[in-house]
C-alpha cells in the first residue's frame, strides 16, 4: 500500500451473478484531492464507488480506508468495525435519496443526533452553518418534496457533510438535473473542492472533471485504463478508447 | 313507529357497545403491532418461518372469519384442552385474522419504501433498527395509510359477526328488540351506530393523511 494514501484499493473485483463489473481495480486517493471518474456507462463506476462504502461487496481484492482495511484479500472485517470504517466517508447518490417524510433541517440532523448522540441544539446550530454554505439556510423547514431537483441535492450534500467525512463519494450527483440546476450542485462541489474536501467523483459533466478535479481516472471495461492529470487524460489522449470518448463528447 | 321508540332502542343497544367497542380496540391494539412485526419477518430471509408464515396468512384469509370464530369457541377444546369464554374466543380469532391482513398491508408499504432509503441510512451510520424505527416504518405507515383505513371500517362492521357465538353485541341486540317487538326499526337503529363509527373514523384518517403528507 502507498505511504499517505487515504484510499487505497488493490485487485478490487466484483461479478453479478456470471457478469463480471469489475476486474481488478488498483488506484490510490491522497488526502484532499478531487478525483473525476469517467468513462462509458456500464462500465462498474458506480458500482467501484459503492464497494468503498460498503453498499457492495467486493469478490476478491483489498480497500484500505485511512490506513485500515474495509476488506483485505476478499475478507471482509465484522460489520461493526466495516461500518466504522466508513463513517469516515459520506455519499451523494445521484437520486438524493432525502428522507421524505422528514424536514430540510431533521433530515440534516438525525444522523448527528440518533447515531452520534449529538445534542439536538448543538446539531442544529451546524446545520445552520451547512445550510448557508450550501445557500438553502431559507428552507430548513421545506419538505424534500417542495425542493426541486438541484436544491435536493444541495441539501443531500449538507447532510453527508453534518456526519464531518474526511471522504466524500459522489456517484452522478448531477445525472439526473437539467444544465441550470446542474450548476448550483456543481459551485457547491467546486467549493469544496477548493477546501481541499477529499472527493472521488463519478461523472458525465466533463467541465467539471476538466476544471476542478486533480486527478481523473478513466474507467473502461478493461478497468481503469488511464489515471492522469486532466490536462493529459482530456487534451494527449493515449488511448483511442479514451479518445473516442473524448472526441465523441465534444462533438456533442 | 314514534320518535321516542326509536330513542328507547338507541338506549337499549348501548348495552352491546361494550363488546363492539371493545372487541374493535382489543383487536386494533394487537393486530397492528402483531402485523408490523410479522411483516418485517416476511420481507426478511428466513426461509423456513416465511414458509410457516405464509400458511398463517393463507389460513387466516383462506377461511371465512366466521368459520374461525367457530373454531376458536368449539373446536379448540377438541384439539387442546383450552375452553376460552365466547368472548375472549371473538378476540384471539380477530386479532389473529386482522394481523394477517396488516401483515400483508405492511408488507406492500414496506416494499413501496425505495431501496435508497436504505442506502442513505447505511451510509450515514444508522443502525438497522434505527433506519426501521426513524427512516423505514414512518413512510410505510404514510404509504398503507388509506388501506389501514380500510381495514379499519371493515373491522367495526366485522364485530357483528360474533353473533353467531351469541354475545350481546349491538347487532345481536338489535336482533333480538326485533323479535321481541316484531317491528324491524331496531335494525336501522343498529345502522345509525355503524354509519356513526364509520364516518369518525374517516374523518380521523383523512386528518392523518393530511397531517403525515409528504
Amino acid at each position: 500500500m502507498v505511504e499517505g494514501a487515504v484510499i487505497s484499493v488493490r485487485g478490487l473485483s466484483k461479478s453479478f451473478g456470471k457478469t463480471k463489473v469489475l476486474n481488478n481495480i488498483n488506484f490510490d486517493v491522497y488526502k484532499g484531492e478531487t478525483i473525476a471518474i469517467i468513462g462509458p456507462s456500464g462500465v462498474g463506476k458506480s458500482t467501484m464507488l459503492r464497494c468503498l462504502i460498503n453498499l457492495e461487496k467486493a469478490d476478491a481484492g483489498s480497500i484500505l480506508i485511512d490506513g485500515e482495511y474495509l476488506v483485505r484479500n476478499g475478507h471482509y472485517e465484522n460489520e461493526r468495525t466495516c461500518r466504522k470504517i466508513c463513517s469516515q466517508m459520506g455519499m451523494v447518490f445521484q437520486s438524493f435519496h432525502l428522507f421524505p417524510h422528514l424536514t430540510v433541517l431533521d433530515n440534516l440532523i438525525y444522523a448527528p443526533k440518533y447515531v452520534n448522540r449529538e445534542d439536538e441544539a448543538s446539531a442544529k446550530k451546524r446545520a445552520d452553518e451547512i445550510l448557508r454554505k450550501v445557500g438553502l439556510a431559507d428552507r430548513k423547514e421545506s419538505m424534500p418534496s417542495q425542493l426541486s431537483g438541484g436544491q435536493q441535492q444541495r441539501i443531500a450534500i449538507a447532510r453527508a457533510l453534518m456526519m464531518n467525512p474526511e471522504i466524500l463519494l459522489f456517484d452522478e450527483p448531477t445525472s439526473s438535473l437539467d444544465p441550470l440546476l446542474k450548476n448550483e450542485v456543481l459551485s457547491v462541489m467546486r467549493q469544496l473542492a477548493e477546501e481541499k474536501m477529499t472527493m472521488l467523483v463519478v461523472t458525465h459533466e466533463m467541465g467539471f472533471a476538466k476544471e476542478v478535479a486533480d486527478r481523473v481516472l478513466f474507467v473502461s471495461e478493461d478497468g481503469i485504463i488511464a489515471d492522469d492529470s486532466p490536462d493529459k487524460i482530456f487534451n494527449l489522449p493515449s488511448n483511442p478508447i479514451i479518445k473516442e470518448f473524448i472526441c465523441s463528447i465534444k462533438a456533442v | 313507529m314514534n320518535f321516542s321508540y326509536l330513542v328507547s332502542i338507541f338506549g337499549q343497544l348501548s348495552d352491546g357497545l361494550k363488546f363492539t367497542v371493545g372487541l374493535f380496540f382489543v383487536t386494533i391494539i394487537f393486530s397492528v403491532p402483531l402485523g408490523l412485526v410479522l411483516s418485517f419477518i416476511r420481507v426478511g430471509s428466513h426461509k423456513i418461518i416465511q414458509r410457516i408464515l405464509g400458511g398463517y396468512i393463507w389460513l387466516m384469509r383462506g377461511t371465512p372469519l366466521i368459520l374461525q370464530l367457530y373454531f376458536f369457541y368449539y373446536g379448540l377444546s377438541l384439539v387442546t384442552s383450552i375452553q376460552l369464554s365466547r368472548f375472549n374466543a371473538a378476540i384471539v380469532a380477530f386479532i389473529l385474522n386482522y394481523a394477517a391482513y396488516f401483515c400483508e398491508i405492511f408488507r406492500g408499504g414496506l416494499l413501496g419504501v425505495s431501496k435508497g432509503q436504505y442506502e442513505a441510512a447505511k451510509v450515514l451510520g444508522f443502525s438497522t433498527l434505527q433506519t426501521n424505527v426513524r427512516i423505514v416504518i414512518p413512510q410505510m405507515l404514510r404509504i398503507t395509510l388509506p388501506s389501514v383505513a380500510n381495514e379499519f371500517i371493515t373491522l367495526v362492521k366485522d364485530t357483528s359477526l360474533i353473533t353467531v357465538l351469541a354475545i350481546d353485541e349491538i347487532l345481536n341486540l338489535a336482533k333480538k328488540i326485533v323479535n321481541t317487538d316484531v317491528n324491524i326499526s331496531a335494525y336501522a337503529v343498529v345502522a345509525v351506530y355503524y354509519l356513526i363509527a364509520t364516518f369518525l373514523l374517516t374523518k380521523l384518517f383523512e386528518y392523518l393523511e393530511k397531517k403525515f403528507a409528504y
